[in-house]
């Protein structure tokens, strides 16, 4: 096995529970294996986008020319009494003192059930502007991509309207045909009418989701899976975590989707080839002897996948951004 | 109202049986307050003195919905508006009940005032029964008690008539008077009781002069008593008639008139009244005629068309056999006339024809006939030639005269043209011999691109060969001798196969192997590709449907779908093809070619979602050789680009080459698009495609087209492509 070790990239909300910071820390190995990764344009592009802090474990065994890089990119060492980890459930509070919030708090059940089912406002707008203006389909499907309950919604009304001629749903694109525009706006006009405050996870959770969705993507092609699968893959990626987002069991949730047979196993079983790769996906936050192993079996060097993780990570960035500039007008 | 009340209160009994959870927690919030309400009635408060939306609840179609639309709640209103019963509505997306709108409503303006809150707003929904109404709709939030939504409510009311009576007859009075069409009303004698102002600019008469006159006062003579018996019975009730009468105006003059007769019945059905509304068609009439003298002329360019063309080409011919007659048909072709059409659109590509024409027109001689067949050619016949060179000279000017570019509409346009040339009596005294003979020389001259070819015996040869071969090509689709063969596609990330391209391939009983690029072409000119690619698409949907049940795990497989296939008919031919054989959408790849994006947009785009809606993936096949250009690629659902072999022949020592596959790598991959090389067939390709990013790989280099037996050993013996 090789000696790279792992890395790990936390994401931490800000007091508003946004996504506004990641805390980067590795696993075992030999760091100095790490040069080709933060000597890299992918790795400046992230910091200097996102305010990056170094784990204390990980600011003590940085070789001092990576530190020295990682610095310049942006990099922060992460001072200890802004960071509070919170495991609440429910709306976490925390102290006077901290600015960053990490933890597990997000993947818990929502307050309100409903909420956490209904649309983001921001998103159904920027859809519905784009369905108004006959953008392209490639244009729509990008913004599906960026919202688990869109998505989510999507895919499960377009096997309700029984009008998919008993077909299984395999890419937004098809569901978006399948709808035709007329639908689609009248269920935006829908969709908009019954948008509600934010779940308070939301904003962390559909970060985390794009992350994953995105790896998993990522994933499938680098060991050479082919495009329809790719998209199967972030699919895969996208819906292993609407169990969480909506506070029910996953299963349930996924039946009115009638995914693919081999999709859904892969969401819920972790099987085939998709199936294999998002289990990595939804093991990194966890144990790293497990991952590697994962990852010896899909064929990708941890070099690639730390690549592979920061990519995800820059993507979610962009996801983020998207969102932003519609608040602000 | 209390009974209004009951109801409402048996309603909510109905949804809280149904709902869970919050719904039914507000279901039961609103039973509470109706029973309140209701004790408040029988206190003797009216209920019209409360306050408050429960008010427009009695008797109102009401739905509630989850906040994704799912309909959790319908009460007895709703079921008697809509016709279906809670059971077949809750679940549903409340989207099941939206009928289309016209065209001119549906700019989703007057639903966006939904954003704003419960105002009433005029929807058009659809029955159970297929029937669809308009209907006011609000819609509004159902919140749990912190004032969180968790649904919502939609409450239809009916609209209501809007006309009073007396506004009705006043509007339908105008609407008569102001008909284009005649309109004649008959009492139950027979005597005319009304007409209106189209009448009398029709028939010549006036109101006065007709009312209490019979119909036959416009009676032509021309029609039998048969024809006459059956009016008159439509008039009596016989039920609604439509034809054609030929009137007589006050002046004399019969007109042809299209007539509608139908009756007028009273409450008890008897017949009050019987009316004619007509047409006078006369001026229809006298345009078929005109059509029917234009018949002979284009009526683009005003040039002879292709009946009058033979007419005079018969005549001269029959001349020219007696005088000994010399002469020369000329066969023109413009050269990627469609490319105009399709960069530039149909108006122009009409104007440069009506333009060529003209110049066309210009260089001939007053007796020499110029005929436009339709599309780009045109045809000119040269009566009177002296030596056969001199057809060759006409065949240069015609030429020369397109070198200056066409302006329209500030476009500057270039274009040249084929020429093919048939002489008489050398090459034959007969039009039909003739003007084939020059078609075959004008293909042949746009195919070694000399701009113009006298037509040879042995140009015929060859074309004999082509029917012959087309003859045996469609002996070969019903005799079993076409098989298709397998080119795997591999990963160029791992190694491992991950598709393949199905290639058809005919053993032909005498010849052997026929390679393809001797039939495809001939297939497509002929139209004969329909058949090939129906056999394709099963043979390809069959042997997928074997290796399933062989138990392989298999890989998509793509077949090559000609733009000739690609009509209105092709989804769902490929469904039944995919359903015959029971085999998942996802398995079966289209590849398409250039020329069918630039051909008609607006038609193929609809027809490619159609495709990837059922579930297909669409690749493009030879991408790089053709017209269309990447940014273009974003309006259609392709997901996949090959780049043609052409530029990865080149590879990596030609310059251009190099240049051209990374600029369609690099664009195709900003277009999310998967990138598969064709013609792979040295490591030094595979590296430099690789290192581009290309996806996928397929040639000799790992293998070419093989039979089914030996693809499937290749995927079970998971062969892999070695990167090093």
């Amino acid at each position: 096995m090789s000696d790279v070790p792992i890395l790990h990239v936390e994401l931490l909300a800000d007091r508003n529970l946004q996504p506004a910071a990641a805390l980067l820390d590795a696993g075992s190995g030999d760091l100095n294996e790490w040069s080709p990764l933060i000597d890299n344009t992918r790795f400046s592009a992230f910091a200097t986008e996102f305010p990056c802090f170094i784990a204390p474990g990980l600011m003590a065994r940085l070789p001092e020319g990576l530190l020295h890089l990682a610095t310049a990119a942006g990099c922060q060492a992460l001072n200890k009494q802004s960071l509070y980890r919170s495991e609440a459930r429910g709306k976490p509070t925390f102290p006077d003192s901290a600015l960053w919030l990490a933890g597990s708090w997000p993947f818990n059940p929502p307050v309100h059930v409903s909420s956490a089912q209904s649309a983001s406002r921001i998103l159904s707008l920027k859809l519905l502007h784009l369905v108004a203006t006959d953008a392209e389909t490639g244009e729509i499907e990008a913004l599906f991509r960026q919202d688990p309950v869109l998505a989510y919604h999507l895919i499960r009304l377009v096997n309700s309207l029984g009008v998919s001629m008993a077909r299984r749903i395999s890419s937004f694109s098809q569901a978006i045909l399948i709808l035709g525009r007329q639908q689609l706006k009248r269920w935006l006009h829908l969709m908009l009418f019954a948008a509600s405050r934010d779940d308070h996870r939301s904003a962390m959770l559909t970060a985390h989701v794009a992350v994953r969705a995105r790896t998993t993507e990522l994933a499938a092609e680098f060991v050479g899976l082919d495009r329809s699968a790719q998209e199967q893959a972030f699919m895969a990626g996208m819906f292993s975590l609407i169990g969480v987002l909506f506070g029910m069991p996953l299963a349930d949730v996924l039946v009115p989707l009638k995914l693919p047979e081999g999709l859904a196993s892969a969401v819920l079983h972790h099987d085939g080839p998709i199936g294999r790769l998002l289990k990595i996906t939804e093991l990194r936050q966890q144990e790293d002897q497990k991952l590697a192993i994962e990852l010896d079996q899909a064929g990708i060097p941890i070099s690639r996948y730390n690549e592979l993780v920061l990519s995800a990570h820059l993507w979610m960035l962009g996801v983020l951004h998207d969102k932003r500039d519609e608040a602000d007008d | 109202m209390t009974d209004a009340r009951i109801d409402r209160c048996l309603d909510l009994c109905a949804m809280a049986r149904q709902a869970q959870g919050d719904d039914l927690a507000q279901t039961l919030d609103s039973l509470k307050q109706e029973l309140e309400l209701l004790s408040h009635d029988r206190n003797g408060v009216p209920a019209e003195f409360l306050s408050g939306p429960e008010k427009q609840w009695i008797k109102e179609p009401l739905i509630t919905t989850d906040l994704a639309g799912y309909v959790t709640g319908w009460n007895r209103g709703a079921q008697m508006l809509f016709g279906y019963t809670p059971e077949e509505a809750i679940g549903q997306h409340i989207l099941f009940l939206y009928a289309d709108e016209p065209a001119d409503r549906d700019n989703g303006i007057h639903e966006l005032f939904l954003d704003h809150g419960s105002s009433l707003m005029e929807v058009r929904r659809r029955k159970k029964s297929g029937e669809t109404f308009r209907v006011n709709l609000s819609l509004g939030h159902v919140r749990d008690e912190n004032g969180e939504p968790v649904g919502m409510t939609a409450h239809y009311y009916e609209i209501e008539d809007r006309l009073s009576a007396e506004e009705k007859r006043r509007l339908h009075a105008s609407i008569i008077e102001n008909s284009e069409e005649g309109i004649m009303i008959t009492d139950t004698n027979n005597r005319i009781v009304s007409v209106n102002a189209a009448f009398t600019r029709i028939t010549g008469y006036t109101a006065a002069e007709a009312i209490g006159q019979t119909p036959d006062l416009l009676r032509s003579g021309v029609h039998s008593a048969d024809f006459r018996a059956e009016v008159m019975s439509a008039m009596r009730g016989a039920g609604a008639w439509h034809g054609e009468i030929i009137g007589k105006r006050k002046n004399g003059e019969l007109f042809p008139q299209s007539v509608s007769i139908g009756v007028v019945r009273d409450a008890e059905d008897r017949i009050t009244h019987a009316f004619s509304i007509f047409s006078d068609i006369s001026v229809l009439r006298a345009a078929e005629e005109r059509m029917q003298r234009i018949v002979n002329y284009d009526s683009l360019t005003g040039l002879p068309n292709r009946t009058l063309f033979q007419q005079l080409v018969e005549q001269a011919l029959t001349t020219a056999r007696r005088n000994n007659d010399h002469g020369a048909l000329l066969v023109i072709d413009l050269n990627r006339f469609a490319t105009v059409n399709d960069t530039l659109g149909h108006e122009v590509g009409d104007e440069l024809l009506k333009q060529v024409g003209h110049r066309f027109r210009e260089v001939l001689r007053e007796e020499d006939i110029l005929a436009r067949f339709g599309g780009d050619q045109f045809v000119v016949a040269l009566f009177t030639i002296h030596k056969r060179e001199h057809s060759g000279l006409v065949a240069e000017k015609l030429l020369a005269s397109l070198a200056t570019p066409f302006i329209i509409e500030s476009h500057a346009v270039h274009i040249g043209a084929s020429i093919g040339i048939a002489i008489y009596p050398e090459d034959g005294l007969h039009t039909a011999a003739l003007l084939r003979f020059a078609d075959v020389a004008m293909k042949r001259a746009h195919a070694s691109e000399s701009s113009h070819l006298f037509y040879s015996p042995e140009m015929n040869v060859l074309a004999k060969e082509q029917w012959q071969l087309e003859t045996e090509l469609r002996q070969a689709l019903a005799a079993q001798q076409l098989l298709l063969h397998f080119q795997p596609k591999v990963s160029l990330r791992t190694g491992r196969i991950v598709g393949a391209e199905a290639l058809v391939r005919w053993r032909h009983p005498k010849h052997g192997m026929v390679p393809p690029a001797k039939f495809i072409p001939l297939a497509e000119e002929t139209g004969l590709i329909l058949d090939l690619g129906g056999w394709i698409l099963d043979a390809a949907c069959r042997q997928i449907r074997t290796w399933l049940d062989a138990g392989l795990d298999l890989v998509p497989i793509a077949i090559n779908l000609s733009a000739r296939q690609f009509d209105a008919q092709l989804p769902e031919r490929l469904k039944v093809a995919t359903e015959r054989y029971d085999i998942p959408c996802e398995l079966l790849r289209l590849e398409i070619t250039e020329s069918l994006l630039v051909r008609d947009p607006e038609k193929m785009i609809p027809l490619m979602n159609d495709l990837v809606a059922l579930g297909f993936t669409l690749a493009l096949d030879d991408f790089g050789t053709g017209y269309s250009s990447l940014a273009y690629l974003k309006k259609f659902p392709i997901t996949t680009l090959k780049i043609d072999r052409t530029f990865v022949i080149g590879v990596p020592d030609d310059e251009n080459d190099c240049a051209i596959a990374q600029a369609i790598v690099t664009m195709g991959k900003q277009l999310r698009q998967e990138i598969v090389a064709e013609g792979v067939e040295t490591h030094a390709q595979m590296n430099f495609l690789r290192n581009l990013g290309c996806d996928q790989l397929q040639g000799y280099l790992f293998s070419p087209p093989v039979a089914p037996e030996a693809f499937e050993h290749l995927l079970r013996q998971g062969h892999r492509l070695s990167l090093d």
